[in-house]
Protein backbone atom coordinates (compact mmCIF):
# COMPACT_ATOMS: atom_id res chain seq x y z
CA UNK A 1 0.00 0.00 0.00
CA UNK A 2 1.22 3.39 -1.31
CA UNK A 3 2.00 5.92 1.94
CA UNK A 4 0.50 9.76 1.60
CA UNK A 5 2.97 12.24 0.34
CA UNK A 6 2.54 14.26 3.91
CA UNK A 7 4.97 16.40 2.08
CA UNK A 8 3.08 17.68 -0.60
CA UNK A 9 0.18 17.80 0.95
CA UNK A 10 1.46 20.25 3.44
CA UNK A 11 3.22 22.47 0.73
CA UNK A 12 -0.48 22.70 -0.48
CA UNK A 13 -2.15 23.48 2.65
CA UNK A 14 0.64 25.93 3.52
CA UNK A 15 -0.48 27.97 0.24
CA UNK A 16 -3.82 27.97 2.40
CA UNK A 17 -2.71 29.24 5.76
CA UNK A 18 -1.85 32.73 5.08
CA UNK A 19 -4.99 32.96 3.30
CA UNK A 20 -7.06 31.61 6.16
CA UNK A 21 -5.23 34.14 8.47
CA UNK A 22 -6.06 37.38 6.61
CA UNK A 23 -9.55 36.56 5.90
CA UNK A 24 -10.08 35.11 9.75
CA UNK A 25 -8.60 39.06 10.51
CA UNK A 26 -10.62 40.88 8.24
CA UNK A 27 -13.64 38.47 10.33
CA UNK A 28 -12.89 39.83 13.36
CA UNK A 29 -12.01 43.29 12.86
CA UNK A 30 -15.53 43.32 10.85
CA UNK A 31 -17.36 41.40 13.73
CA UNK A 32 -19.78 43.07 15.74
CA UNK A 33 -18.63 42.77 18.99
CA UNK A 34 -20.62 40.83 21.63
CA UNK A 35 -23.42 42.42 23.64
CA UNK A 36 -22.21 42.80 27.00
CA UNK A 37 -23.02 45.61 30.10
CA UNK A 38 -19.22 46.59 31.19
CA UNK A 39 -20.26 48.89 34.06
CA UNK A 40 -22.77 51.39 35.51
CA UNK A 41 -21.72 54.79 36.52
CA UNK A 42 -23.56 56.93 39.39
CA UNK A 43 -22.80 60.21 39.86
CA UNK A 44 -24.47 61.87 43.22
CA UNK A 45 -25.62 65.51 42.45
CA UNK A 46 -28.37 67.61 42.67
CA UNK A 47 -29.75 64.90 40.17
CA UNK A 48 -28.66 61.45 39.72
CA UNK A 49 -26.76 60.85 36.77
CA UNK A 50 -26.25 57.18 35.77
CA UNK A 51 -23.97 56.58 32.38
CA UNK A 52 -24.51 52.89 31.37
CA UNK A 53 -20.85 51.43 29.40
CA UNK A 54 -21.81 48.62 27.30
CA UNK A 55 -20.17 47.06 24.66
CA UNK A 56 -22.14 45.81 21.59
CA UNK A 57 -23.35 47.17 17.88
CA UNK A 58 -25.53 49.77 17.28
CA UNK A 59 -27.22 50.35 21.02
CA UNK A 60 -29.75 51.46 22.50
CA UNK A 61 -30.41 52.23 26.63
CA UNK A 62 -32.85 52.19 29.15
CA UNK A 63 -33.11 52.51 32.75
CA UNK A 64 -35.58 51.26 35.60
CA UNK A 65 -35.40 53.08 38.74
CA UNK A 66 -37.28 51.53 41.68
CA UNK A 67 -37.48 53.31 44.96
CA UNK A 68 -36.93 50.70 47.26
CA UNK A 69 -39.46 52.09 49.94
CA UNK A 70 -42.17 52.14 47.12
CA UNK A 71 -42.67 56.26 47.80
CA UNK A 72 -42.14 56.79 44.60
CA UNK A 73 -43.54 54.62 41.11
CA UNK A 74 -40.88 52.88 39.52
CA UNK A 75 -39.01 55.37 36.24
CA UNK A 76 -39.01 53.16 33.22
CA UNK A 77 -37.15 55.50 30.66
CA UNK A 78 -37.94 53.75 27.75
CA UNK A 79 -34.97 52.96 25.16
CA UNK A 80 -33.02 55.60 23.67
CA UNK A 81 -29.56 56.52 21.88
CA UNK A 82 -27.74 58.14 25.09
CA UNK A 83 -26.13 56.06 27.59
CA UNK A 84 -26.61 58.95 30.40
CA UNK A 85 -29.34 59.57 32.32
CA UNK A 86 -30.54 62.50 34.45
CA UNK A 87 -33.00 61.92 37.33
CA UNK A 88 -34.26 64.86 38.98
CA UNK A 89 -35.47 62.64 42.22
CA UNK A 90 -35.61 63.14 46.05
CA UNK A 91 -33.17 61.35 48.41
CA UNK A 92 -33.66 57.74 48.64
CA UNK A 93 -32.83 54.02 48.36
CA UNK A 94 -33.00 53.16 44.72
CA UNK A 95 -32.46 49.98 43.08
CA UNK A 96 -30.94 51.11 39.11
CA UNK A 97 -32.27 48.34 36.65
CA UNK A 98 -29.76 49.55 33.68
CA UNK A 99 -30.55 47.75 30.10
CA UNK A 100 -28.36 48.02 26.96
CA UNK A 101 -29.91 46.36 23.74
CA UNK A 102 -28.86 46.10 20.14
CA UNK A 103 -31.09 47.45 17.60
CA UNK A 104 -30.61 45.14 14.69
CA UNK A 105 -30.95 41.91 16.71
CA UNK A 106 -32.82 43.07 19.79
CA UNK A 107 -30.63 40.98 22.01
CA UNK A 108 -30.62 42.67 25.54
CA UNK A 109 -27.96 42.30 28.50
CA UNK A 110 -28.81 44.22 31.62
CA UNK A 111 -27.24 44.73 35.51
CA UNK A 112 -28.80 46.17 38.74
CA UNK A 113 -27.33 48.35 41.02
CA UNK A 114 -28.19 49.94 44.91
CA UNK A 115 -28.00 53.71 45.61
CA UNK A 116 -28.25 55.36 48.45
CA UNK A 117 -28.83 58.40 47.63
CA UNK A 118 -28.37 61.99 49.19
CA UNK A 119 -29.83 65.33 46.87
CA UNK A 120 -27.33 67.18 46.83
CA UNK A 121 -28.12 70.93 46.98
CA UNK A 122 -26.60 74.19 45.76
CA UNK A 123 -26.12 75.35 49.49
CA UNK A 124 -24.47 72.62 50.70
CA UNK B 1 -26.15 -11.98 -16.98
CA UNK B 2 -23.93 -9.86 -14.27
CA UNK B 3 -26.34 -6.84 -12.75
CA UNK B 4 -24.24 -3.76 -12.02
CA UNK B 5 -26.00 -1.79 -8.94
CA UNK B 6 -24.95 2.53 -8.50
CA UNK B 7 -26.40 3.87 -5.51
CA UNK B 8 -26.18 7.73 -4.85
CA UNK B 9 -27.38 10.98 -2.57
CA UNK B 10 -29.23 12.03 -5.72
CA UNK B 11 -30.50 11.15 -9.38
CA UNK B 12 -31.49 13.37 -12.11
CA UNK B 13 -35.49 12.94 -13.06
CA UNK B 14 -37.73 14.96 -15.22
CA UNK B 15 -38.61 16.75 -12.18
CA UNK B 16 -34.68 17.64 -11.12
CA UNK B 17 -32.62 17.47 -14.40
CA UNK B 18 -29.34 18.85 -12.80
CA UNK B 19 -29.19 16.90 -10.31
CA UNK B 20 -25.54 14.85 -10.55
CA UNK B 21 -26.69 15.30 -13.93
CA UNK B 22 -23.14 13.54 -14.89
CA UNK B 23 -24.28 10.03 -13.12
CA UNK B 24 -26.69 9.88 -15.81
CA UNK B 25 -24.46 10.77 -18.95
CA UNK B 26 -22.44 7.61 -17.09
CA UNK B 27 -25.50 4.93 -16.67
CA UNK B 28 -26.18 5.41 -20.22
CA UNK B 29 -22.93 5.35 -21.33
CA UNK B 30 -22.92 2.00 -19.08
CA UNK B 31 -25.98 0.75 -20.66
CA UNK B 32 -24.94 1.27 -24.01
CA UNK B 33 -21.24 -0.86 -23.74
CA UNK B 34 -23.88 -3.24 -22.62
CA UNK B 35 -23.74 -3.51 -19.02
CA UNK B 36 -27.39 -4.02 -17.10
CA UNK B 37 -27.36 -1.27 -14.32
CA UNK B 38 -30.11 -0.58 -11.68
CA UNK B 39 -29.75 3.00 -9.85
CA UNK B 40 -30.62 3.15 -6.22
CA UNK B 41 -30.89 6.80 -4.58
CA UNK B 42 -30.44 6.89 -0.68
CA UNK B 43 -32.98 9.23 1.21
CA UNK B 44 -35.13 9.03 4.38
CA UNK B 45 -38.32 10.08 2.24
CA UNK B 46 -40.77 7.81 0.90
CA UNK B 47 -40.52 8.45 -2.98
CA UNK B 48 -41.97 6.35 -5.99
CA UNK B 49 -39.75 4.79 -8.03
CA UNK B 50 -39.03 7.15 -11.09
CA UNK B 51 -37.90 6.68 -14.73
CA UNK B 52 -35.97 9.16 -16.72
CA UNK B 53 -34.01 8.54 -20.40
CA UNK B 54 -34.67 4.89 -19.95
CA UNK B 55 -32.93 4.71 -16.25
CA UNK B 56 -35.42 2.82 -13.39
CA UNK B 57 -35.02 4.64 -9.89
CA UNK B 58 -35.70 3.56 -7.13
CA UNK B 59 -35.56 5.41 -4.04
CA UNK B 60 -34.95 3.55 -0.35
CA UNK B 61 -33.03 4.61 3.02
CA UNK B 62 -30.20 2.46 4.41
CA UNK B 63 -32.40 -0.29 5.67
CA UNK B 64 -34.28 -1.09 2.61
CA UNK B 65 -30.98 -1.00 0.58
CA UNK B 66 -29.77 -3.97 2.71
CA UNK B 67 -33.32 -6.14 2.29
CA UNK B 68 -32.52 -5.30 -1.41
CA UNK B 69 -29.13 -6.21 -1.27
CA UNK B 70 -30.03 -9.42 0.43
CA UNK B 71 -32.68 -10.22 -2.55
CA UNK B 72 -30.88 -8.75 -5.64
CA UNK B 73 -27.39 -10.24 -6.37
CA UNK B 74 -25.00 -7.49 -7.98
CA UNK B 75 -21.70 -8.17 -9.45
CA UNK B 76 -20.60 -4.96 -8.47
CA UNK B 77 -21.88 -1.90 -6.66
CA UNK B 78 -20.84 1.43 -7.51
CA UNK B 79 -21.02 4.25 -4.80
CA UNK B 80 -21.46 8.00 -5.28
CA UNK B 81 -20.93 10.54 -2.61
CA UNK B 82 -20.59 7.37 -0.07
CA UNK B 83 -21.21 7.78 3.71
CA UNK B 84 -21.65 5.21 6.74
CA UNK B 85 -25.60 5.21 5.67
CA UNK B 86 -25.42 4.47 2.12
CA UNK B 87 -22.67 1.63 3.20
CA UNK B 88 -25.05 -0.01 5.73
CA UNK B 89 -27.10 -2.40 3.12
CA UNK B 90 -22.78 -3.46 2.36
CA UNK B 91 -22.06 -4.22 5.67
CA UNK B 92 -25.88 -5.87 6.07
CA UNK B 93 -24.63 -8.73 4.24
CA UNK B 94 -22.34 -11.62 5.36
CA UNK B 95 -19.03 -11.46 3.87
CA UNK B 96 -19.91 -14.13 1.26
CA UNK B 97 -22.72 -12.48 -0.05
CA UNK B 98 -21.10 -9.23 -0.55
CA UNK B 99 -20.86 -7.77 -4.07
CA UNK B 100 -17.92 -6.01 -5.41
CA UNK B 101 -17.72 -2.38 -4.15
CA UNK B 102 -16.32 0.63 -6.43
CA UNK B 103 -16.67 3.87 -4.48
CA UNK B 104 -15.90 7.01 -6.41
CA UNK B 105 -14.47 9.98 -4.04
CA UNK B 106 -15.81 13.49 -5.92
CA UNK B 107 -15.17 16.16 -3.73
CA UNK B 108 -16.42 17.84 -0.24
CA UNK B 109 -16.88 14.00 1.50
CA UNK B 110 -13.42 13.21 0.92
CA UNK B 111 -11.84 16.20 2.70
CA UNK B 112 -11.10 17.83 5.26
CA UNK B 113 -13.74 20.42 6.83
CA UNK B 114 -11.30 23.49 6.38
CA UNK B 115 -10.53 23.47 2.80
CA UNK B 116 -13.18 25.48 2.12
CA UNK B 117 -12.67 27.87 5.04
CA UNK B 118 -13.41 30.84 3.03
CA UNK B 119 -17.07 29.31 2.79
CA UNK B 120 -17.74 30.00 6.76
CA UNK B 121 -15.79 33.31 6.85
CA UNK B 122 -19.04 35.69 6.63
CA UNK B 123 -19.65 35.57 10.00
CA UNK B 124 -18.88 34.59 13.59
CA UNK B 125 -21.82 32.14 13.50
CA UNK B 126 -20.98 30.20 10.01
CA UNK B 127 -17.77 29.55 12.10
CA UNK B 128 -19.01 28.26 15.24
CA UNK B 129 -21.56 26.62 13.00
CA UNK B 130 -18.70 24.95 11.16
CA UNK B 131 -16.72 23.95 14.35
CA UNK B 132 -19.80 22.41 15.67
CA UNK B 133 -20.01 20.28 12.62
CA UNK B 134 -16.68 19.36 12.56
CA UNK B 135 -17.00 16.89 15.30
CA UNK B 136 -20.70 15.15 14.51
CA UNK B 137 -20.09 15.31 11.13
CA UNK B 138 -16.62 15.96 9.16
CA UNK B 139 -14.71 13.40 11.73
CA UNK B 140 -17.16 10.49 12.07
CA UNK B 141 -17.08 10.81 7.76
CA UNK B 142 -13.50 10.94 7.86
CA UNK B 143 -13.45 7.68 10.27
CA UNK B 144 -15.57 5.95 8.41
CA UNK B 145 -13.89 6.37 4.93
CA UNK B 146 -10.32 5.28 6.76
CA UNK B 147 -12.10 1.95 7.69
CA UNK B 148 -13.41 2.08 4.51
CA UNK B 149 -9.72 1.90 3.24
CA UNK B 150 -8.04 -0.20 5.21
CA UNK B 151 -10.69 -3.05 5.75
CA UNK B 152 -9.55 -6.42 4.21
CA UNK B 153 -12.85 -7.85 4.51
CA UNK B 154 -14.18 -6.19 1.52
CA UNK B 155 -13.39 -6.80 -2.68
CA UNK B 156 -13.34 -2.51 -2.84
CA UNK B 157 -12.00 0.01 -5.21
CA UNK B 158 -11.30 3.65 -5.13
CA UNK B 159 -11.51 5.91 -7.81
CA UNK B 160 -10.61 9.68 -7.60
CA UNK B 161 -11.92 12.21 -9.87
CA UNK B 162 -7.94 13.56 -10.50
CA UNK B 163 -4.48 12.19 -9.39
CA UNK B 164 -3.91 15.99 -7.25
CA UNK B 165 -7.56 16.08 -5.74
CA UNK B 166 -6.24 12.24 -4.42
CA UNK B 167 -3.14 13.72 -3.40
CA UNK B 168 -3.65 17.36 -1.84
CA UNK B 169 -7.08 16.95 -0.58
CA UNK B 170 -8.00 13.31 -0.09
CA UNK B 171 -5.02 11.59 1.12
CA UNK B 172 -3.79 13.70 4.10
CA UNK B 173 -7.48 14.17 5.23
CA UNK B 174 -7.82 10.39 5.58
CA UNK B 175 -4.66 9.78 6.17
CA UNK B 176 -4.14 6.52 4.23
CA UNK B 177 -4.34 5.52 0.68
CA UNK B 178 -6.52 2.09 0.06
CA UNK B 179 -4.70 -0.62 -1.25
CA UNK B 180 -7.22 -0.47 -5.10
CA UNK B 181 -7.18 2.88 -6.49
CA UNK B 182 -7.92 4.31 -10.34
CA UNK B 183 -7.53 7.76 -11.45
CA UNK B 184 -10.85 8.68 -13.77
CA UNK B 185 -12.04 11.81 -14.61
CA UNK B 186 -15.68 13.47 -14.92
CA UNK B 187 -16.24 13.33 -18.48
CA UNK B 188 -16.06 16.14 -20.55
CA UNK B 189 -18.57 15.77 -23.29
CA UNK B 190 -17.37 16.45 -26.48
CA UNK B 191 -20.93 16.11 -28.31
CA UNK B 192 -22.06 18.51 -26.17
CA UNK B 193 -19.09 20.72 -25.92
CA UNK B 194 -18.10 20.43 -29.68
CA UNK B 195 -14.71 22.30 -30.30
CA UNK B 196 -15.42 25.08 -32.41
CA UNK B 197 -12.58 27.20 -34.23
CA UNK B 198 -11.54 30.33 -32.80
CA UNK B 199 -10.22 33.28 -34.25
CA UNK B 200 -8.32 36.70 -33.18
CA UNK B 201 -10.87 38.48 -32.42
CA UNK B 202 -12.29 35.72 -30.23
CA UNK B 203 -9.92 36.31 -27.73
CA UNK B 204 -11.80 40.12 -26.95
CA UNK B 205 -14.98 37.67 -25.94
CA UNK B 206 -14.69 36.60 -22.32
CA UNK B 207 -16.73 34.71 -20.51
CA UNK B 208 -17.67 33.37 -17.34
CA UNK B 209 -20.16 30.68 -16.15
CA UNK B 210 -20.78 29.76 -12.10
CA UNK B 211 -22.16 29.45 -9.37
CA UNK B 212 -22.63 32.42 -7.26
CA UNK B 213 -23.30 30.58 -4.01
CA UNK B 214 -19.97 30.37 -2.33
CA UNK B 215 -16.43 31.88 -2.51
CA UNK B 216 -14.60 29.04 -3.76
CA UNK B 217 -15.93 29.96 -6.97
CA UNK B 218 -13.59 33.12 -6.63
CA UNK B 219 -16.26 35.45 -8.83
CA UNK B 220 -15.10 38.19 -6.56
CA UNK B 221 -11.83 37.61 -8.53
CA UNK B 222 -13.58 37.49 -11.65
CA UNK B 223 -14.48 41.47 -10.80
CA UNK B 224 -11.10 42.28 -9.40
CA UNK B 225 -9.80 40.84 -12.38
CA UNK B 226 -12.03 43.53 -14.56
CA UNK B 227 -11.42 45.92 -12.51
CA UNK B 228 -7.68 45.84 -12.94
CA UNK B 229 -7.82 45.45 -16.73
CA UNK B 230 -10.28 48.54 -17.26
CA UNK B 231 -7.25 50.60 -16.60
CA UNK B 232 -5.77 49.12 -19.93
CA UNK B 233 -5.75 50.78 -23.27
CA UNK B 234 -7.67 48.02 -24.53
CA UNK B 235 -10.16 47.61 -22.13
CA UNK B 236 -13.19 48.98 -24.46
CA UNK B 237 -11.90 46.16 -27.12
CA UNK B 238 -13.03 43.59 -24.44
CA UNK B 239 -16.48 42.24 -24.15
CA UNK B 240 -17.26 40.44 -20.86
CA UNK B 241 -20.29 38.40 -20.51
CA UNK B 242 -20.69 37.05 -16.74
CA UNK B 243 -23.39 34.41 -15.96
CA UNK B 244 -24.25 32.73 -13.25
CA UNK B 245 -26.56 33.07 -9.85
CA UNK B 246 -26.73 32.84 -6.11
CA UNK B 247 -26.61 34.69 -3.02
CA UNK B 248 -23.10 36.70 -3.85
CA UNK B 249 -24.01 37.41 -7.73
CA UNK B 250 -25.72 41.10 -7.09
CA UNK B 251 -23.14 41.64 -4.05
CA UNK B 252 -19.71 40.95 -6.34
CA UNK B 253 -21.29 42.24 -9.54
CA UNK B 254 -22.68 45.78 -8.53
CA UNK B 255 -19.12 47.38 -9.08
CA UNK B 256 -19.09 45.96 -12.74
CA UNK B 257 -22.31 47.99 -14.03
CA UNK B 258 -20.18 50.82 -14.57
CA UNK B 259 -18.55 49.50 -17.72
CA UNK B 260 -20.61 49.01 -20.66
CA UNK B 261 -18.47 46.33 -21.87
CA UNK B 262 -19.56 44.48 -19.26
CA UNK B 263 -22.91 41.97 -19.30
CA UNK B 264 -24.75 40.83 -16.44
CA UNK B 265 -26.80 37.95 -17.11
CA UNK B 266 -27.93 36.81 -13.77
CA UNK B 267 -29.80 33.72 -13.66
CA UNK B 268 -29.20 29.85 -13.71
CA UNK B 269 -27.48 28.81 -17.09
CA UNK B 270 -29.17 25.67 -18.29
CA UNK B 271 -26.93 23.02 -19.21
CA UNK B 272 -27.62 22.69 -23.20
CA UNK B 273 -27.62 27.15 -22.87
CA UNK B 274 -23.84 26.63 -22.23
CA UNK B 275 -22.24 24.99 -25.68
CA UNK B 276 -24.06 28.56 -27.35
CA UNK B 277 -22.64 30.90 -24.95
CA UNK B 278 -19.22 28.43 -25.53
CA UNK B 279 -19.02 29.60 -29.16
CA UNK B 280 -19.65 33.34 -29.01
CA UNK B 281 -16.57 33.50 -26.48
CA UNK B 282 -12.67 32.78 -26.90
CA UNK B 283 -11.84 32.99 -23.22
CA UNK B 284 -13.07 31.19 -20.19
CA UNK B 285 -12.52 33.00 -16.84
CA UNK B 286 -12.69 30.88 -14.41
CA UNK B 287 -10.91 31.46 -11.40
CA UNK B 288 -10.89 29.12 -9.03
CA UNK B 289 -10.03 28.41 -5.21
CA UNK B 290 -11.18 25.24 -4.62
CA UNK B 291 -11.76 22.13 -7.28
CA UNK B 292 -10.99 18.69 -7.65
CA UNK B 293 -10.93 18.57 -11.48
CA UNK B 294 -12.86 21.52 -12.89
CA UNK B 295 -15.28 20.18 -14.95
CA UNK B 296 -16.77 23.80 -15.90
CA UNK B 297 -13.30 24.78 -17.24
CA UNK B 298 -12.91 21.42 -18.85
CA UNK B 299 -16.26 21.80 -20.69
CA UNK B 300 -14.84 25.06 -22.04
CA UNK B 301 -11.81 23.40 -23.28
CA UNK B 302 -13.30 21.26 -25.03
CA UNK B 303 -15.50 24.07 -26.75
CA UNK B 304 -12.48 25.91 -27.62
CA UNK B 305 -12.30 28.55 -24.90
CA UNK B 306 -8.97 29.48 -23.61
CA UNK B 307 -9.10 28.38 -19.72
CA UNK B 308 -8.12 31.63 -17.18
CA UNK B 309 -8.04 30.29 -14.13
CA UNK B 310 -5.88 29.13 -11.14
CA UNK B 311 -3.15 26.61 -10.43
CA UNK B 312 -5.28 24.99 -7.18
CA UNK B 313 -6.24 21.83 -6.54
CA UNK B 314 -6.76 19.20 -9.43
CA UNK B 315 -6.85 22.20 -12.22
CA UNK B 316 -2.98 21.99 -13.13
CA UNK B 317 -3.82 18.28 -14.29
CA UNK B 318 -6.09 19.53 -17.09
CA UNK B 319 -4.49 22.62 -17.81
CA UNK B 320 -0.75 23.55 -18.77
CA UNK B 321 -0.08 26.99 -18.33
CA UNK B 322 0.56 28.55 -21.68
CA UNK B 323 -0.15 25.40 -23.54
CA UNK B 324 -3.81 24.76 -22.91
CA UNK B 325 -4.03 27.53 -20.83
CA UNK B 326 -3.38 30.11 -18.30
CA UNK B 327 -2.53 29.43 -14.42
CA UNK B 328 -1.98 31.70 -12.33
CA UNK B 329 -1.67 31.59 -8.37
CA UNK B 330 -3.84 31.44 -6.07
CA UNK B 331 -5.78 34.71 -5.26
CA UNK B 332 -3.39 36.37 -7.43
CA UNK B 333 -5.43 38.64 -9.44
CA UNK B 334 -2.57 41.02 -11.20
CA UNK B 335 -1.16 37.48 -12.52
CA UNK B 336 -4.60 36.55 -13.73
CA UNK B 337 -4.58 40.33 -15.28
CA UNK B 338 -1.26 39.27 -16.89
CA UNK B 339 -2.54 36.35 -17.97
CA UNK B 340 -5.42 37.96 -20.20
CA UNK B 341 -2.92 40.63 -21.24
CA UNK B 342 -0.82 38.16 -22.61
CA UNK B 343 -3.55 36.34 -25.07
CA UNK B 344 -4.60 39.97 -25.97
CA UNK B 345 -1.11 40.76 -27.31
CA UNK B 346 -0.55 37.37 -29.20
CA UNK B 347 -3.49 36.07 -30.46
CA UNK B 348 -1.58 33.16 -32.63
CA UNK B 349 -0.80 31.87 -29.30
CA UNK B 350 -4.59 32.09 -28.59
CA UNK B 351 -5.59 30.27 -31.53
CA UNK B 352 -2.59 27.66 -31.03
CA UNK B 353 -4.08 26.97 -27.22
CA UNK B 354 -7.62 27.03 -28.22
CA UNK B 355 -7.07 24.19 -29.94
CA UNK B 356 -4.59 22.33 -27.56
CA UNK B 357 -7.36 22.88 -24.66
CA UNK B 358 -10.12 21.08 -27.04
CA UNK B 359 -8.04 17.84 -27.83
CA UNK B 360 -5.95 17.88 -24.52
CA UNK B 361 -9.50 17.49 -22.02
CA UNK B 362 -10.59 15.19 -24.93
CA UNK B 363 -7.81 13.05 -24.79
CA UNK B 364 -7.96 13.26 -20.60
CA UNK B 365 -11.49 13.30 -20.06
CA UNK B 366 -13.54 12.60 -23.25
CA UNK B 367 -16.23 10.22 -22.97
CA UNK B 368 -14.97 7.39 -24.58
CA UNK B 369 -11.45 7.51 -22.32
CA UNK B 370 -13.75 7.75 -19.17
CA UNK B 371 -16.01 5.13 -19.81
CA UNK B 372 -13.25 2.60 -21.12
CA UNK B 373 -11.51 2.99 -17.57
CA UNK B 374 -14.33 2.69 -15.60
CA UNK B 375 -15.96 -0.04 -17.01
CA UNK B 376 -12.51 -1.72 -16.69
CA UNK B 377 -12.74 -0.79 -13.24
CA UNK B 378 -16.42 -2.18 -12.67
CA UNK B 379 -16.60 -5.10 -14.38
CA UNK B 380 -12.39 -6.81 -14.28
CA UNK B 381 -9.68 -6.93 -12.02
CA UNK B 382 -11.67 -8.56 -8.83
CA UNK B 383 -10.06 -11.08 -6.73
Amino acid sequence: MAGVDWEKAYHDLEAHIENIMRETSELVNNASPKLRLNKIFIEKENTLNVIIDATGDKMEYAIDLIDRKGKIETIKTGYGKSNTFNFDIPSGRYTIRAYAKEEKTNARVYDNKSVNYKKVTGDE
Amino acid sequence: MEKYLLISNAYPTLDNLYSNSFLHRRVKAYQDKGLKVDVVVLTTRVIKDKFYDGVHIKYMDEYQIASYLKQNAYQTVMMHFVNPKMFHGIDALSKEERPNIVVWLHGFEAEAWHRRYYNFLENISQLDSALERKDSVFEPQREFLKELMTRDDLNIKFVYVSKRFKELYVDPYVGVVPEKFTIIHNIIDGELFTYQKKDRHDRLKICSIRPFTARNYANDITADVIKQLSKKRYFKKLEFNIYGDGKLFNVITNSLQQFDNVHLHKGFVQQDEIPKIHAEHGIFLGPSRHDSQGVSLGEAMSSGLVPVTNAIGGIPEFIEHKKTGMLAKRDDVKEMVDNIDYLYKNPKQFKKMSKNASVSIQEQAGLETVINKEIEVIVNGWS
